[in-house]
């Protein structure tokens, strides 16, 4: 699937041509080449997208005459943007262990990197603070007719991963209000990802205890990948237990047998 | 009474007058042609849809003679909406650019004579364009720097475009009046002079510009691999060396494969690759990078919204590397600013990709359609014409 995605083949490219380049070059050709990238417009790109307060003053100012202070550019940020992509594609729909890791940039664009990934937890987040999909969900679980629980799960797993490696004390260094708020909203993205998960594993013992024992090797290769994820990053200590809120599992399953043990998933 | 005052009863006066002979002109078309125009052909056009336009629009043509022309032109009108020249002409060529000439309804012969003279203007007006060209202008100047020459060889794409929509026009506005159905002894010799025009020389003359212009297109590489040796030689700037780099290895590649290409040019450029290879593999890595970028932050695959590539894609290398690229080099606007037409559609990939759901549970297959996201939904749509 993964192969599928329109900007996995062009920014994996793109990073190992451009990667070559800052290897074999100099700093003074480096900044000539950054501003050569400055000088065309189709290469820059909007920061910020999270940042509410920004929004709010750009429409209260209602003018175009001065340029957007969260327009960026230069080659830095167009490496970062590859990068912030092409880790996120792997973390939504690989098994890559470390995504944004595998992705991490050279000194030339960390700064960069790290600001882009921030940006991204933060628009998911208050994506998902504001989306009744993920609600209904909670309300209504996940069954043959509605797998907007995975999908849910997925989104997860690609926000984790980014708050996870904007975490990582290797990148660019965060103020120490930055590591709480990041790590706050970590804890509760990993309890919603539980939530998901027991849901899941909820809705898989359900099917299984039916008469649709055909199906059993679908269902269990239909999460797997998550599952096994999880197994992985509890070994590797990546991951702990916590206890679910009650209230988010509140569709009742007549026919479930055991109540499935509630933890947090690592990835 | 002063100055405004009667100034507003001479307008006053002038608007009941057009009204009332745009009254007495519509009053002269049937009540049934009316309605047809106002309930087909104006919506179909003011949902930019030439081909139902057309199809609402041709056959209507049987119910209006030359005199009733104007009468339509001023309903037209109340619509914002163009003559009925005009109003045929446009969609016709616009199915003729678009390559779905063959799907346009038969003309009626008073369509062929409304149409078929605009086109010959048009065709005339791109021929005439040849004067003040700046690439073919007798005065043109010679361009001093690279970006000179890029708007140059822009220039001369726009140009090779418009001809070559001019050559399909003229092809399809031949056929439609040598293929014309009529009495021709009901026709003035105004009217036969229109149905019996060749197109013929016009062709000629847009084959021969073709040609003209391919000569300069080449003459200007030659000049700007020139340019570029000279500059990649004496050059402190490290960027104009990097762009005169660029150009020898492209435009080098170019020269060696033309007929009767220079000899001591082609071996400059195998001479000055080899004394500046490093310089000419950074700007292979610079320009094959930031192209790579470009598809991936611009391109839009044929699924899932412009964000996936079909399943072929897993199987052939054409669908993998295949994607709708924008015609014109995009600017990206401010996702913050909603008036705005965003550019890219998507700001970022990984706002809407988690959406695509190819796992299921149970054997029934559930296709998620619903796209909740927290800064805007997908309501614009990009045009785009190459895929490739």
């Amino acid at each position: 699937m993964v192969q599928r995605l329109v900007g996995f083949l062009e920014y994996s490219n793109a990073i190992s041509e451009l990667e070559l380049l800052i290897k074999s070059s100099s700093k003074k050709e480096l900044e000539a080449m950054d501003e050569l990238v400055m000088e065309h417009d189709e290469y820059t790109v909007y920061s910020d997208l999270a940042d509410k307060k920004y929004r709010r003053q750009k429409e209260s100012e209602g003018t175009d005459d001065e340029p957007s202070k969260s327009a960026r550019r230069g080659l830095r940020w167009v490496i970062a943007l590859a990068r912030v992509e092409l880790g996120s594609m792997l973390a939504a729909f690989t098994n890559t262990p470390r995504p944004f890791e595998a992705v991490r940039p050279t000194k030339f664009a960390a700064e960069q990197f790290e600001e882009l990934l921030l940006d991204g937890v933060r628009a998911h987040v208050q994506a998902l603070e504001n989306d009744p999909g993920l609600k209904q969900v909670f309300r209504t679980g996940v069954s043959p007719t509605n797998n907007r629980g995975l999908s849910y799960s997925r989104r997860l797993v690609l926000v984790r991963a980014m708050s996870r490696a904007a975490m990582n004390d290797t990148l660019a260094e965060l103020t120490p209000q930055q590591e709480r708020n990041l790590g706050k909203t970590k804890r509760r993205l990993d309890e919603v990802q539980a939530g998901l998960i027991a849901m899941i594993q909820e809705s898989l013992g359900t099917y299984r205890t039916t008469s649709m024992t055909s199906y059993s090797d679908t269902f269990v290769g239909a999460c797997g990948s998550l599952l096994r994820a999880e197994s992985r990053e509890l070994e590797a200590g990546t991951a702990t237990r916590t206890r679910i809120n009650e209230t988010e599992r509140t569709r009742s399953s007549s026919s479930s047998t055991s109540r499935p043990r509630t933890r947090s998933a690592g990835r | 009474m002063n100055g405004k005052q009667t100034a507003g009863i001479v307008a006053t006066l002038l608007l009941f007058l057009v009204s009332t002979q745009a009254a007495a002109d519509q009053a002269a078309l049937s009540k049934k042609l009316v309605l047809e125009i106002n309930e087909k052909v104006i919506p179909a056009y003011q949902a930019g849809k030439p081909l139902t336009m057309l199809k609402a629009l041709s056959p209507l043509m049987a119910r209006i003679p030359e005199d009733r022309v104007e009468a339509v032109d001023s309903l037209l009108a109340e619509h914002q909406a163009p003559t009925l020249g005009e109003l045929l002409v446009d969609a016709r060529v616009s199915l003729v650019q678009q390559g779905f000439a063959k799907d346009a309804p038969r003309a009626h012969y008073r369509e062929v004579l409304l149409t078929s003279t605009a086109m010959k203007d048009r065709i005339e007006t791109v021929l005439a364009e040849k004067e003040a060209h700046p690439a073919l202008a007798a005065d043109a100047e010679t361009p001093e720097s690279f970006e000179d020459y890029d708007d140059l060889f822009w220039k001369i794409h726009v140009l090779e475009q418009q001809l070559a929509n001019m050559t399909r026009i003229g092809d399809y506005a031949q056929k439609m009046t040598t293929s014309t159905r009529v009495n021709r002894k009901r026709l003035t010799e105004k009217q036969l002079a229109v149905l019996d025009f060749d197109f013929g020389p016009l062709q000629q003359g847009l084959k021969s510009l073709g040609e003209t212009l391919q000569a300069r297109s080449t003459e200007l590489r030659i000049e700007r691999i020139r340019f570029a040796i000279d500059t990649i030689r004496k050059s402190d700037d490290f960027k104009q060396k990097l762009l005169a780099a660029l150009i020898i290895d492209l435009d080098g590649n170019h020269l060696q494969k033309m007929e009767n290409a220079d000899e001591e040019l082609v071996a400059q450029v195998k001479q000055t690759r080899k004394s500046f290879s490093r310089l000419v593999k950074k700007s292979r890595l610079l320009h094959s990078g930031l192209h790579w970028w470009m598809r991936g932050r611009y391109g839009r695959g044929p699924e899932g919204a412009g964000l996936l590539k079909s399943e072929q894609a897993l199987r052939s290398p054409q669908a993998l590397f295949g994607l709708y690229m924008p015609v014109t080099t995009p600017t990206p606007t401010d996702p913050s600013d909603r008036s705005a037409r965003p550019i890219p559609e998507v700001d970022r990939r990984h706002h809407y990709i988690w959406l695509y759901e190819y796992r299921q549970i149970g054997d029934r297959k559930v296709e998620t359609h619903s796209v909740s996201q927290s800064t805007r939904t997908l309501t614009s749509k990009t045009t785009m014409s190459r895929f490739y």
